[in-house]
Order: C-alpha cells, then structure tokens, then sequence
C-alpha cells in the first residue's frame, strides 16, 4: 500500500485500525522527499527528526486510545514566509538564510495542535514576490507535471510538494493569487481564505491588506478539514475577523441545485489561451448539468483590478520590507558606516525583483506621485470591491479560469515582468476585494492540469467548498497524478 | 516620461539599496514597463466615477484599547526582563 496516496479520513481510519502507524506514514512521506525533491526542489528545510519525534508522541496517544480527529497524524509542510518555532524560516531569501524564529505563526501552533506532523519549508518565491518560483533566492521549483516547466507562485513549493505526494497538505500564502495560481499548474486545490478568515499573526508579511494564509491539498474534503482548523480569529492579529467560523464539512456534500453562479465575461476576452477556455467552458457546462444557474454577468472594471494591485502591493512591500536592514532582521554585510551596511546588506542579500518592487513603491509613495499612485489605487479599489460586491448580491458564485494559460516554461517570463505579472490577472481581484475564492483542477491541457476558480461572498468559504466538492466528484481529476519515477 | 538611470539611483538611494552600475539599464526598462502600465489607471478615474469622495482607505476609529494578549507576546520573546523584551546590542563599545 502506498501511504501517501491516502486522504485524511483514510489514515486517520487505518490509525484506527492499526493498518499502519503514524511513524510509518512520516517515513514514506520523508521517502517521498527524499527520492523525488532533487527534481523538484519544493522543499528548502527538512525537518525529520521533529518529524519523527511528533509520529512517535502521536503512536503513543494511539496506542493509550486516542480517537484521530482534526489533523492527528498528517503530514504537513509550511510555506517558508510562515514563521516556525526553532526552524530555520527564510522566506525564500539569501537575507534570511539564517533566520530562527522565535515563536510559531499562529496558523502553525492551530494545526501543530490539531496533530498534524510538519515534515519541512516549503520553497517559494523570494519574500512571496513572483508567479513562477523562479524568483526563489536559493533554487527555482520545477513542475511534477513538466520537470521543465515553472510550478506557478509564490507557494511553489507548496503546490508542487502535495501534486508530488511529498506532503498531505501544505499551508501557504496569497496575496494576488499566490495560492490558487500554484494550485492550478499543479493539479491541486488551492484556498484562499476571506481576509480576515485566518490570521497572518506570524506571516512575513509582504502586502499586508491582501496577504492571507490558506490550505494546498489533493481534495475539495481535505481543504475542508484543514480550513476548519486553521480558520477564527486570533487576538494577536487585528485584521482576523469576529465573524463566526462556519462549518465546513457539514454541508459539504450538499446539492448546487439552484445555485446561481455567474460567468464574467471579461475573464474570457484576449489574453487566455483557446484550450483553457474551452477546459474551462465544459467545466461550466458541468456545473449547469448539476443543476446550478449558471448566467453571464459584466465586470468592467476586472482589467483594472491588475493594475491596481501593482500599485498596492509595490508601496506596502516597500514599506514591509525596510525593516530586512541587517540589524533588526536578516544577515548583515558590514560596512565603513551604517548607511552603507544598510545598503550593502539590502543590495546584496535582497532578490531582483524583490528590490525592484521595493523602488516601484517608492517611487509611486513619494511626494510628488502619492495621489497619481497609491491614493488612486486604494479609490480604485473600494471602486472594484463595490462593482463585484454589486454581482455577487445577484449571484452567489463567480466562476473563472484561475490563469490564462497551463504552466510555462522555466525561464519563458523571467526577463520580461509585465509578461509575468500577467499570470495574476484572474486571481488578483478576489485579493482587492478581499474575498474568498478557490482554485480546483478542472481538465487537462497537453498533459498539464488546468485550474477552474471560483470566487465567492466574503466568509462563504463553505459555498465554495460545497461547489467544489460537487464539480470534483464528478469530474475526480485528482485521481490522476505525475509520473516523477 | 521614461525612468531614466539617475532616477534609479536616487530610489536605490531612498530605499537604502546598493545597486551595481551593470544593473542600472535592466532596472530602469523593467521599471519604467510597469509604471507605464500601471499609469493605464489613470483611464479608469477618467472614465469611471472614482469620485473624489470615494472611500480611498477603511479605517476603524483611532481609539486606545487595552490589547488583552500582552503576558504571550512577552512570553513568545527569546529573552525578557519584567514586561520589557531584551533586544541584542546594536552598537559595540568600538563605535
């Protein structure tokens, strides 16, 4: 029996069973790792000893009768902008090569509790700035799916590790489709959370009015039940919301009859690929099939929802990023006088494109470009929330390819930034607005999996899982998975 | 008008960046491409009905609270003294 092909329900069944043991699912996960992840590289720290110490605590819980429930026993990895207690977190960047945090982010203390087993770090974009991985301080991400083809990003790794079976479930970050987009190439289901839903006390934060932390898993039930833990609101983060958490697995299996959904039409304008459009119109026809009503709907400012991002996130990131000086956080190069360590550490440590969003947003927060930039990107988006918000109080669901195209090659968009910021252009406007959209595969195309979006009210998570789960179960795409012996 | 060299050494400047001189040309086209595009934002307050009285930014009221979770975050410090978190030293005795 291959241990990393089962789900949540069924470890937690053969715990139960005695079929097997915690520490035999963490060795064949840490197998996994170990045999495929010099291909791929989704992992930047392994930690198997904690790993395996956690196993041993949880087959002893077992063995005095503890019933599994929440995650007991499941293997997890964590994005690496997400601070872990005693473990090496570097958010994908030379700067933080040696950075020990000295507290767990508390989505990571939620699941640690609930009993899942942490194998590692995943890799990612720089600092979660990039769409492809490619911008990884230390090694880019290759795809399961096309070892010469980019995972999408900035949770990579994340995508990458659960397509390949290195881990159950990942937790990663989004922040303009960061997610969802990785989800997508990579044949898995990708949450984002409603801002708010989950708290990013603990999250290197890059942009902090749109990050949000969310589950990578195999299975609409299994983003379900690790939504159910890692959502609620948490006193060390102000932006976490008072609104109650819903239930999500109750009404999982619940009918879409009636269930009215609307189709933008803006998503299906120039700029994405045939085959995709055609994957994702049959995925459409589907869920008209199932019984949902599904009706074409206008959002003429979506196009703008691209460029208003690239204004916000520049200018917080410029901010959020100052502090990365060599004296309050990261490795330092020391120099004739402060300002040149300042300078040198940040110039030398920091990524390309982390320091060019860095000067972007300067640019656009200076005196004399503040109203031209970020005063009009922050009307811009009350503007756009407002347009989607007017929709979704006709409909109850939006549904769109979560990218233009499959995944590209590596190295394709690497010298051209508007080229790549354009892989967001689906996924960004549930960030502006702040609501809860979620990525599930939805068809292949050329062998590379393609990713169908839905985008919902704001804390309608169980909506959209519900909608999820109803498309997945008949059309059970994660049942396919790469190749990688 | 276009992001020119010397503006991206006054940003690196700003932004406490070292910038190597071979880098300039690549920085200042790759800046210089994303705020043109997204200066096409300017269409939209043209032609939209961004109003001046459009909220920009959702703030709730600036009123003091008591933040209820203080004994964690000192508690989450590598070291501490009383309520006061120990920080390593930023100047040697040299400087």
């Amino acid at each position: 029996m291959n241990l990393t092909k089962l789900t949540i329900d069924q470890l937690q069944a053969g715990y139960v069973d005695k079929k097997f043991t915690v520490t035999e699912v963490v060795n064949e996960y840490l197998s996994a790792i170990n045999k495929y992840d010099d291909k791929l590289k989704a992992f930047l720290t392994v930690t198997p000893e904690s790993a395996l110490a956690k196993a041993a605590e949880l087959d002893r819980k077992l063995a005095a009768n503890t019933k599994p429930s929440g995650l007991f026993g499941i293997p997890a990895s964590i994005k690496d902008v997400i601070n872990t207690k005693g473990v090496r977190t570097t958010a994908g960047s030379k700067a933080l090569a040696h950075f020990v945090p000295a507290y767990n982010a508390t989505v990571v203390d939620k699941i640690l509790a609930s009993g899942a087993v942490i194998l590692g770090k995943n890799n990612c974009d720089e600092f979660a700035m990039g769409a492809s991985n490619e911008n990884s301080g230390f090694y880019p991400v290759a795809n399961p799916w096309d070892l010469s083809r980019v995972p999408g990003g900035s949770s990579g790794g994340s995508a990458a590790a659960v397509a390949a079976g290195e881990c159950l479930f990942a937790i990663g970050t989004d922040t303009g489709g960061s997610i969802r987009q990785p989800a997508g190439f990579c044949g898995v289901v990708g949450l984002k959370p409603t801002y708010g839903r989950v708290s990013r006390f603990g999250l290197i934060a890059m942009t902090s009015s749109l990050d949000q932390a969310g589950p990578i898993t195999r299975t609409v039930t299994e983003a379900a039940q690790v939504m159910q833990i890692i959502a609620g609101i948490d006193s060390k983060d102000a932006t976490s919301s008072h609104q109650p958490v819903a239930d999500y697995l109750v009404n999982l299996k619940g009918s879409i009859k009636n269930l009215k959904i609307g189709v933008p039409k803006e998503f299906f304008a120039e700029g994405l690929d045939k085959y995709v459009g055609q994957a994702i119109r049959q995925a459409i026809d589907e869920l008209t099939s199932l019984g949902a009503d599904v009706v074409s709907v206008s959002l003429p400012s979506l196009p703008y929802a691209l460029e208003a991002y690239y204004i916000i996130n520049p200018s917080e990131v410029s901010a959020n990023m100052a502090r990365f000086d060599g004296l309050r956080f990261g490795d330092q190069i020391k120099a004739e006088n402060l300002l040149e360590t300042y300078q040198n550490t940040r110039g030398e440590l920091l990524g390309e494109e982390v320091k060019k969003r860095i000067m972007l947003g300067t640019y656009m927060l200076s005196a004399g470009y503040y109203d031209a930039y970020y005063k009009l990107a922050c009307r811009a988006r009350s503007y756009i929330t407002q347009e989607i918000n007017k929709v979704l109080s006709e409909v109850e669901v939006l549904v769109t390819p979560t990218s233009p195209t499959t995944a590209f090659p590596l190295g394709d968009r690497t010298q051209d930034p508007l080229a790549m910021y354009l892989a967001d252009i689906y996924t960004v406007p549930a960030n502006i607005a702040g609501l809860p959209a979620i990525s599930i595969p939805g068809g292949f195309v050329d062998d590379l999996p393609v990713g169908l979006q839905f985008i919902g009210r704001p804390f309608a998570e169980d909506t959209l899982l519900r909608l999820s789960y109803a498309y997945e179960q008949t059309k059970p795409w994660y049942k396919q998975s790469p190749n990688l012996d | 008008m276009p992001i020119t060299q010397s503006e991206v050494i006054k940003l690196a400047k700003l932004a406490r960046l070292s910038i190597k001189p071979e880098a300039l040309p690549k920085l200042a086209s790759d800046l210089d491409k994303v705020i043109g595009y997204v200066t096409k934002l300017q269409t939209i307050a043209a032609t939209k009905s961004i109003s001046e009285s459009s909220e920009s930014v959702r703030l709730r009221p600036d009123e003091i609270e008591s933040f209820a979770d203080m004994p964690s975050l000192i508690k989450a410090a590598p070291e501490h003294e009383g309520d006061m978190i120990c920080t390593p030293p930023i100047f040697s005795k040299r400087l």
